[in-house]
C-alpha cells in the first residue's frame, strides 16, 4: 500500500473516532433527559481499508413503548376517577361535619321523635324544621358539588382536547422532519426521541395505538381504532358547556368525524385522562346525582300531605317543597335536579314567616289538609305518621344504581356505601396502574436509556483508537520526511 | 558521425527525462485534485540504421500515458451531491460551450440556476425521469439533458393513485341491518369501524375519505367510502350530501381470511382527482377489536423541494418539504473500451479519441458499470511517495544524459583543437 493511501486510511480513522466520540458526548449530555435514548454510530469499512460512520442509530423498543403508552392511559383514567371521587367524598361525606345526607336524615328523624314526644313544645317544632332545613341544604350542597365536579370534568375534557390538538400539531412537525430526513439519509434519531416523548404525552390524555411505516412515518389511532394522525392530524373537536346542571349531559368529543369520548357510538375510547373525565361527567356523576335526587324525592313524598279524611284529595307538598311546586315530583322515577332545588316549605319555615306547628297539624296546603281538626296542642298522630313514612320501605328508580327498595335512610346509607366502594376501587386501581406505569417506564428507560458507565468505557475505546490513528499519521509523516531528506 | 550522434542522443534523453519530470510535477501538483488520474511517461527507442561496423546512436522517444482506468480511493464528505464512482464509468458532463465530456470529478454543487456543477464548472447530465428514459440510447449522449432543479416546480403536486389499508374486522361485531348499512347514507346508518385516509386531488388539495366498515352478515363486510367534505355539518357524518364514492363487499372464510372470490381492494374515484386503488389484501376478520394495521396513500400537496438524494443506481430523488420522495433524474454512466486512451482536457474531463473506442452509456450498477457513492469524492490516484522517488530517478537520468552531452562536447573540443 502506498504512503498516500495509508495516510488517507489513517485520516479516516481519526474522523471515525471523533464522530463516534461526538455520539458518546451526545449520549452523556442527554443522560438525564426524559425520553433520551442511547445512540450508537454504525461504522463500515470501504475498499482501501478506510472506515467511516455510515449512520447513527438509536436503541428503541417498540413493544416496551407500547406497554408504556397503555399503562400511561390506564393510569391516567384511574387517577382522574379516583381524584374526583375523593372530592365527592370530601364535600359530601365529610365525617367531621356530619353533613352527609344519611346523617342529616338521622338528625331530622331524632328531632321529629322529640317533637312527637312533646307536640305542644314550639322549640321542638322549630328544631325539627331547622333539622329539615339542614337536610335540604345538605342535599343542595351535595348536588351542587356533584354538578361542579361534572362541570370541572367537562372543562378538563376541553383542556385535554386542546392539549391533544397541540400535541398532534407538534407530532406532525416532527413526523415530517423524520420522513424527510429518513428519505435523504440524515440522522433523525433526536427527532425520533422527541416524537416518542410526544406520543407518551398523548397517551396520558387518551388511549392510543401507533403504527410505524417503512419510511419511519408514524400513524396514531385511538384504542378503539379511530384515526388521530395519518400523514396529517385529524382535528379533535369539543364544545365545552359553561355549567352542567343535573339535566344537562355535556357534549361528545369528536375526532375524524365520529364521537370518541363522552357520547354514544361504536368507537368510544375507554382509557386516558379524557375517558376518566368523561366517566365522571357522564356516568359516575350522573349516578350519584340520581341517588341524591332519589333521596330528595323520598323525603318530599314521605312528608307530603294526603287527604286527612282518606278521601280523594291528591297528595300535596308537605314539609319539603321544590322548584316544581305546587306539583308533586313524578313518582317512581328520578326527578333530575330535585336534590338541588329541595327546600323547606315557606309555610312551615318560621324564618320566612311560616308556622312550624303546621308540621304537627297539617294544613300547609289549605284547610282541606288539616289533620288536627280539634286544634289540640297534644296532637302527635301526624308527626308519628311522618316518622313512620320516613322509616317505611319504598321503591327507588334503578337509574340510581343501588338497591331499589328500602327506607330513605337505608337508601342514603347505601348511596354513601356505593360512593365509598367506587372510591376504594378507583383508588386501588389507580395505585395499581401507577405502579404498572412506573414499571413500564423504568423498563423502557433501562432498555433504551443511556448508561454513563458504558459511555465512559466507550469513550476510552475511541480515545485509544484516535491515538493509534494519530500515531500512524506521525509515522507516515516521518516516512515522507525521510524521502524528502534525500534531497540535500 | 559518432560524436554528433552522441550529442543528439543525449539531448533526446534529456528531453525525455524533462518530459517525465513534467508529468511528475503535474502529478504532484494535482495530488489532491478529486478525479485526477496520474500521468506517466513511457519511453521507447528510435533506432537509426547502423551500417557495417559503425554504431549510429539512435534516440529515445517519450510517450505520455494517463492511468484513466485506475480507481482512486474514496474520501467521504458531508455534501450528498458529492459523487464518486466505484468501478468503471464516467459521468457525462456538459462544458461551457455545450459540448459533452466524460469525467470522474464528482464534486457537484447546486448553482444559482439549479444545475449540478462540479469544481471545474462542468454541468452534470442525466435523463429527466418525468419524461422517462425511453429516448435513451446506449451508444451516444442523445436524450441526456443537464440535471436541473430550478424548473422542478411543475412536479410538485401529485394526485393520489394508490393506497393501502390493512384492517382487522372484529368477527364478533354486531350485524348491521341492511337498511342501516353505511352504503344507504341514511341518518341512522350504523357501522362497526371508521377510518379516514387523506388523499390528494389533481390540484394537490387534501381530500379526506371517510371509510366505513360494517358487518352485513356473518363473514361479510361492507366498506363504503365517502368524501368528508360532504358530511352533515351537525352530525359530522351521516347523511352525506352525496352518495358513497364506492361501496365494496368483502367475504371472509371461517379462518378469518379472504375467500378466494372476495374482492381485495377498493377503487375510489377521488373527487377532482384520479382513480385510486386501496389495497386491502392483508385484512383479516379475527376475534379482536377493529384495528388498523397500516393505512397509507401516495400523492402530495404542492410543496417545495427541500433537498435531493442520490442512490447508488444513479437515481436522483427530490425530497419535498412534506417528506415525499419523487424520482427526478436518472444519472447514466458512460464508458469506452479503452479509457486510458481518452484525450484529457482542462478540468479533469476527457473526450473520445480515435483510439479510445466508442462510447457506451448505461445505468450505474448494471452490466459492468460502476456504482455511484453519494457523499464521497474519488481522490487523485497520485501517490506522493512514488512520485518523489521517480523524480529522483528522473533527475539522476537527466544528469547522466547531460554528462554524455558534456563528454561529446569535450571530445569535439579535443577534435577541433587538433589543428592549431
Amino acid at each position: 500500500m502506498s504512503l498516500s493511501a495509508s495516510l488517507n486510511v489513517a485520516l479516516s480513522g481519526i474522523s471515525t473516532s471523533s464522530d463516534q466520540l461526538a455520539v458518546v458526548s451526545r449520549n452523556v449530555a442527554r443522560a438525564n433527559e426524559e425520553g433520551a435514548t442511547r445512540k450508537t454510530a454504525n461504522v463500515s469499512t470501504n475498499e482501501g481499508g478506510a472506515s467511516r460512520v455510515t449512520s447513527i442509530v438509536r436503541l428503541a423498543n417498540p413493544q416496551l413503548l407500547a406497554a408504556v403508552l397503555k399503562s400511561n392511559s390506564d393510569a391516567g383514567t384511574q387517577q382522574v376517577i379516583a381524584n374526583a371521587l375523593n372530592q365527592f367524598d370530601l364535600t359530601v361525606n365529610d365525617p367531621s361535619l356530619q353533613g352527609s345526607p344519611s346523617s342529616l336524615i338521622g338528625k331530622l328523624n331524632a328531632a321529629l321523635q322529640v317533637y312527637a314526644a312533646s307536640p305542644q313544645d314550639v322549640t321542638a317544632a322549630n328544631a325539627a324544621v331547622a333539622a329539615a332545613k339542614n337536610l335540604a341544604q345538605g342535599l343542595n350542597t351535595a348536588s351542587l358539588s356533584v354538578q361542579q365536579q361534572r362541570s370541572e370534568a367537562d372543562h378538563a375534557i376541553g383542556a385535554s382536547v386542546n392539549n391533544i390538538n397541540s400535541l398532534l400539531a407538534q407530532f406532525q412537525t416532527l413526523n415530517d422532519e423524520i420522513v424527510r430526513g429518513n428519505g435523504s439519509g440524515q440522522d433523525v434519531t433526536d427527532s425520533l426521541d422527541q416524537r416518542d416523548l410526544i406520543v407518551q404525552k398523548l397517551s396520558k390524555e387518551i388511549g392510543i395505538r401507533t403504527v410505524t411505516e417503512g419510511n419511519k412515518s408514524m400513524q396514531i389511532y385511538t384504542d378503539q381504532g379511530v384515526t388521530l394522525f395519518n400523514g396529517v392530524p385529524r382535528e379533535v373537536t369539543f364544545n365545552a358547556t359553561a355549567f352542567l346542571g343535573p339535566n344537562t349531559m355535556g357534549n361528545a368529543v369528536y375526532a375524524d368525524g365520529i364521537p370518541i369520548v363522552g357520547g354514544s357510538g361504536t368507537m368510544i375510547s375507554t382509557s386516558g385522562q379524557i375517558a376518566g373525565y368523561a366517566a365522571i361527567r357522564d356516568s359516575l356523576g350522573v349516578t350519584y346525582q340520581n341517588q341524591l335526587d332519589e333521596v330528595a324525592r323520598g323525603l318530599v313524598e314521605a312528608f307530603a300531605e294526603t287527604d286527612p279524611s282518606g278521601g280523594a284529595l291528591p297528595p300535596a307538598l308537605g314539609l319539603f317543597s321544590w322548584d316544581g311546586a305546587p306539583a308533586m315530583p313524578t313518582t317512581g322515577a328520578v326527578n333530575k335536579g330535585l336534590a338541588s332545588s329541595i327546600i323547606v316549605n315557606a309555610a312551615v319555615d318560621p324564618s320566612r314567616g311560616g308556622n312550624a306547628s303546621l308540621l304537627r297539624d297539617g294544613g300547609i296546603n289549605g284547610t282541606n289538609y288539616v289533620y288536627n281538626t280539634n286544634n289540640s296542642s297534644a296532637y302527635s298522630d301526624r308527626i308519628q305518621k311522618i316518622i313512620d313514612n320516613v322509616s317505611q320501605s319504598r321503591s327507588f328508580d334503578n337509574a340510581a344504581g343501588i338497591a331499589n327498595t328500602g327506607s330513605i335512610s337505608d337508601f342514603a346509607g347505601a348511596s354513601a356505601g356505593w360512593l365509598q366502594a367506587q372510591r376504594k376501587s378507583a383508588s386501588e386501581s389507580s395505585s395499581y396502574n401507577n405502579i404498572l406505569q412506573q414499571r413500564a417506564t423504568d423498563a423502557l428507560s433501562k432498555e433504551t436509556g443511556v448508561n454513563i458507565d458504558e459511555e465512559m468505557t466507550r469513550m476510552l475505546q475511541f480515545e485509544r483508537a484516535y491515538q493509534a490513528s494519530a500515531r500512524l499519521m506521525t509515522t507516515i509523516d516521518q516516512m515522507f520526511q525521510t524521502l524528502l531528506d534525500t534531497y540535500k | 558521425m559518432g560524436l554528433y550522434g552522441m550529442l543528439r542522443t543525449s539531448v533526446s534523453g534529456m528531453g525525455a527525462q524533462a518530459n517525465r519530470l513534467g508529468a511528475i510535477s503535474d502529478n504532484v501538483a494535482n495530488s489532491n485534485t478529486p478525479g485526477y488520474k496520474r500521468a506517466s511517461v513511457e519511453f521507447s527507442t528510435l533506432v537509426l540504421q547502423s551500417g557495417g561496423q559503425e554504431y549510429v546512436s539512435g534516440n529515445v522517444q517519450s510517450d505520455t500515458r494517463y492511468g484513466v482506468s485506475q480507481q482512486g480511493s474514496l474520501s467521504y464528505t458531508t455534501s450528498n451531491t458529492d459523487l464518486a464512482i466505484k468501478g468503471d464509468g464516467f459521468f457525462v458532463v456538459q462544458g461551457q460551450n455545450g459540448q459533452t465530456f466524460l469525467t470522474r470529478a464528482g464534486s457537484f454543487q447546486r448553482d444559482g440556476t439549479g444545475n449540478l456543477v462540479n469544481a471545474a464548472g462542468f454541468k452534470l447530465m442525466g435523463y429527466d425521469a418525468t419524461t422517462g428514459t425511453s429516448n435513451a440510447v446506449s451508444n451516444g449522449t442523445a436524450g441526456l439533458s443537464t440535471v436541473n432543479f430550478g424548473g422542478f416546480a411543475s412536479l410538485q403536486a401529485n394526485a393520489t393513485t394508490a393506497g393501502k389499508m390493512f384492517v382487522n374486522f372484529p368477527s364478533s361485531a354486531t350485524t348491521v341491518a341492511a337498511g342501516d348499512l353505511p352504503s344507504t347514507n341514511s341518518a341512522t346508518a350504523q357501522y362497526t369501524g371508521k377510518s379516514s385516509l387523506v388523499v390528494y386531488d389533481n390540484l394537490g388539495n387534501q381530500v379526506t375519505l371517510d371509510i366505513y366498515s360494517a358487518k352485513s352478515a356473518t363473514g361479510t363486510w361492507e366498506m363504503s367510502v365517502y368524501n368528508r367534505a360532504d358530511a352533515d355539518p351537525t352530525s359530522k357524518g351521516f347523511p352525506y350530501a352525496a352518495a358513497a364514492l364506492t361501496t365494496q363487499t368483502l367475504d371472509f372464510d371461517t379462518a378469518g381470511q379472504f375467500t378466494s372470490s372476495s374482492a381485495r381492494s377498493l377503487s375510489v374515484a377521488v373527487p377532482n382527482g384520479g382513480t385510486m386503488t386501496i389495497d386491502l389484501s392483508q385484512s383479516t376478520q379475527l376475534s379482536t377489536s377493529y384495528t388498523v394495521f397500516s393505512a397509507t396513500a401516495d400523492g402530495n400537496a404542492p410543496s417545495e423541494v427541500d433537498r435531493i438524494d442520490i442512490d447508488p443506481a444513479g437515481s436522483i430523488y427530490a425530497i419535498f418539504k412534506n417528506g415525499e420522495r419523487v424520482l427526478a433524474y436518472k444519472i447514466p454512466l458512460a464508458k469506452v473500451p479503452s479509457p486510458d486512451n481518452l484525450t484529457p482536457s482542462t478540468g479533469n474531463v476527457y473526450s473520445i479519441s480515435s483510439t479510445s473506442g466508442d462510447l457506451l452509456v448505461g445505468t450505474p450498477n448494471v452490466g459492468g458499470f460502476g456504482s455511484l457513492v453519494s457523499g464521497a469524492l474519488e481522490q487523485s490516484t497520485v501517490d506522493l511517495g512514488s512520485e518523489l522517488t521517480q523524480m529522483i530517478e528522473a533527475q539522476r537520468n537527466y544528469t547522466a544524459n547531460s554528462k554524455v552531452f558534456q563528454t561529446g562536447s569535450e571530445l569535439i573540443d579535443v577534435l577541433v583543437n587538433l589543428k592549431r
